[in-house]
């Protein structure tokens, strides 16, 4: 299996700037230089329901500012895999996780991790739309004010616009803030909540099946910003949609059965597959 | 065959018959009761007027001399007031209400929020169980256990180191206001908490997910995700349990000290209400030569039954709105 070459892309997203440093301090201290071992980078990671094995010895590493795509049939574990970046299955009973998931170079699963810290660095967008029943603009500023970004309003509404811009939702929300989140159509409420993800000013988005639930207008238009937000992030997508794979995605992983089939750039992927599994896949013959 | 089939006919004829039957007579004991209120109450209405609503004194008059009020016979001296019975249900209530929202509210944030699932089912079991309790015997631990711990212990630290707070000082006598309120307040505990908990249960797990996903502690999930979203329901159970603590009868009876003519200036002070009094003044009210005091009994009978159908009436509304809005809510999702 190949491993990625990373882009040496060292964008630094606005409001970021001291983080990302900091990222690249660590990684230094850890004898890495730049993206070279990749952001997030999984290593022999395991997962379990019980004594059901969900995850068999994945290991990948995922670059800064791609989009990473996890594809594969219903129950391959591509969900409990982005699940345990930012730790959202803590509260599952009888879940539990062995090996590694390194972002920066630090395993996430290690004791010193906060989980909720770290939540607030890898945001999570869900399949169904979920913006809390308050106003859009509560919506995008929930973050923020729970974490005590801002210091004034002003601020406050600047982080706000910001995120619905970067979310490509100004324009249509733009005069109607303080009406409910409930109002907007799927696409837009499914948008809504990428702004909320973005205002908490994360460096990874992880984002399960996003467009699945939505009419195919709506589902371009995320995809599209998919693609425009790993210009600032490191986007990690999960789908069973394979042209929306091939659409978006730099990277693919092809996961069946818990096990990490085939990793590597989507082109080589899709038009080139190294195992029988995967191509069987893409033709829609698995 | 034919037979059979008219026969199966007229069976089902009956069958509705005897369901609309069954079905109305909750209506009909409804207007049954409202009836011998009304026709018990109407002498004391014409005779007690606004008197009946704005004093203090309950009095029967001189068993011996018998004359007439505005038509209908009374004893000389008679003076009938409800607002002792009258305050002292409003106010422990409302104490049992202050004291037992945050208890069921934390109980139902234990229950659908904290605690692993098995132990919340087991404690749900037990929370509802409190429920089945006969109000008398949560009187009798009050009558023999509560008041007497109040006594000795609880109200004198409050008086000596509260005191300063209008109401908590004072001389303190164990079985009064105090006792009522936290009686009352631990039989409201499992109906609030039990719905509380239902509509707490219903906040959908894609916002609660949404919320962890933005780095929000269990608690601030609760605080700011559970809460809002069950809020009209948990305000319902509140204005139920209120209902419930309204129309109590027995464990006030044992633990309030039936206060009669005296307005309570302390939080420790002998109360009593409507129900307690009509309970245990109703045996001595049939020996009124008059019959005026079975007539303000009634009266007062009435006015309870407004309050706690407009507390029932009121609660029911919220209740059923939170959940209907929360239903929408999921469709829209």
């Amino acid at each position: 299996m190949m491993k990625p070459e990373p882009e040496p892309v060292h964008r630094v997203a606005s409001g970021q700037g001291t983080r990302e440093r900091e990222i690249l301090d660590h990684e230094r201290s850890k004898g890495l230089t730049g993206d070279e071992g990749g952001l997030i980078r999984l290593q022999s990671l395991c997962a379990y329901y019980g004594e059901q094995k969900v995850l068999d010895e994945i290991s990948l590493s995922i670059a800064r500012n791609r989009v990473t795509v996890f594809m594969g049939p219903s129950g391959c574990g591509k969900t409990t895999l982005l699940r345990t970046i930012n730790r959202m299955n803590d509260g599952v009973r009888k879940f539990r996780v062995t090996g590694q998931v390194l972002i920066n170079g630090t395993d996430v699963y290690s004791s010193e991790v906060d989980p909720i810290l770290l939540r607030t660095r890898v945001g999570m967008v869900f399949q169904k739309p979920n913006p809390f029943p308050i106003s859009i603009y509560d919506n995008v500023a929930f973050g923020p004010r729970i974490h005590k970004l801002t210091k004034t309003k002003s601020e406050l509404d600047q982080v706000v616009r910001e995120s619905l811009e970067k979310a490509a939702l100004w324009e249509e929300v733009g005069t109607r803030l303080n009406k409910s989140a409930l109002e907007l159509s799927g696409g837009q409420q499914q948008r809504l909540c990428i702004a909320r993800a973005l205002a908490v000013k994360p460096e990874v988005i992880l984002m399960d099946e996003p467009a699945s639930a939505l009419d195919p207008g709506s589902a371009f238009k995320v995809e599209e910003l998919m693609v425009e937000l790993k210009e600032n992030y490191t986007v990690v997508l999960v789908t069973h949609n394979m042209q929306q794979a091939a659409r978006v995605g730099n990277e693919v992983a092809f996961l069946y059965r818990g096990e990490l089939v085939e990793f590597g750039p989507a082109e080589e992927v899709f038009q080139n597959p190294k195992n029988a599994l995967t191509e069987k896949y893409i033709r829609g013959t698995l | 065959m034919k037979a059979g089939g008219s026969w199966r006919r007229t069976a089902d004829r009956v069958y509705a018959l005897v369901s609309a039957l069954l079905g109305s007579s909750a209506l009909l004991f409804l207007f049954m009761v409202l009836a011998v209120l009304a026709v018990f109450g109407v002498p004391s209405i014409i005779v007690n007027g606004l008197n009946f609503f704005t004093t203090v004194i309950w009095n029967p008059g001189i068993s011996t001399t018998l004359t007439t009020i505005r038509g209908f016979p009374a004893m000389s001296g008679a003076s009938y007031g409800m607002l002792v019975f009258f305050s002292g249900t409003l106010i422990s209530s409302g104490l049992a209400l202050l004291i037992g929202a945050p208890l069921s509210l934390g109980v139902a944030i234990f229950l659908t929020s904290v605690a692993p699932k098995r132990l919340s089912t087991s404690l749900s079991f037990f929370v509802e169980l409190l429920a089945g309790i006969p109000s008398v015997v949560f009187g009798f631990w009050g009558f023999l256990v509560l008041a007497p711990l109040l006594f000795n212990y609880v109200e004198p630290a409050m008086a000596q180191y509260l005191g300063f707070i209008p109401g908590v000082g004072g001389p303190v006598y164990g079985y009064g206001l105090l006792a009522s309120g936290l009686v009352l307040s631990l039989m409201i505990v499992p109906i609030v908490s039990a719905i509380s908990r239902d509509a707490m249960a219903q906040t959908p797990v894609e916002l609660k997910e949404a919320g962890m996903a933005l780095g929000m502690t269990n608690w601030e999930i609760t605080r700011k995700v559970v809460l809002p979203y069950a809020k009209t329901a948990i305000i319902g159970s509140l204005v139920l349990g209120l209902g419930r603590a309204l129309g109590e009868t027995m464990a006030v009876v044992l633990v309030s000290q039936s206060a009669l003519n005296v307005l309570p200036k302390t939080l420790y002070y002998p109360i009593n209400t409507l129900s307690a009094f009509m309970a245990v003044t109703f045996d001595s009210a049939l020996t009124d030569p008059s019959g005026m005091e079975v007539n303000a009994i009634a009266e007062l009978a009435l006015v309870l039954f407004i309050i706690t159908t407009t507390a029932n009436i009121v609660a029911r509304l919220l209740v059923r709105r939170g959940f209907i809005s929360s239903a929408e809510h999921l469709v829209q999702v």
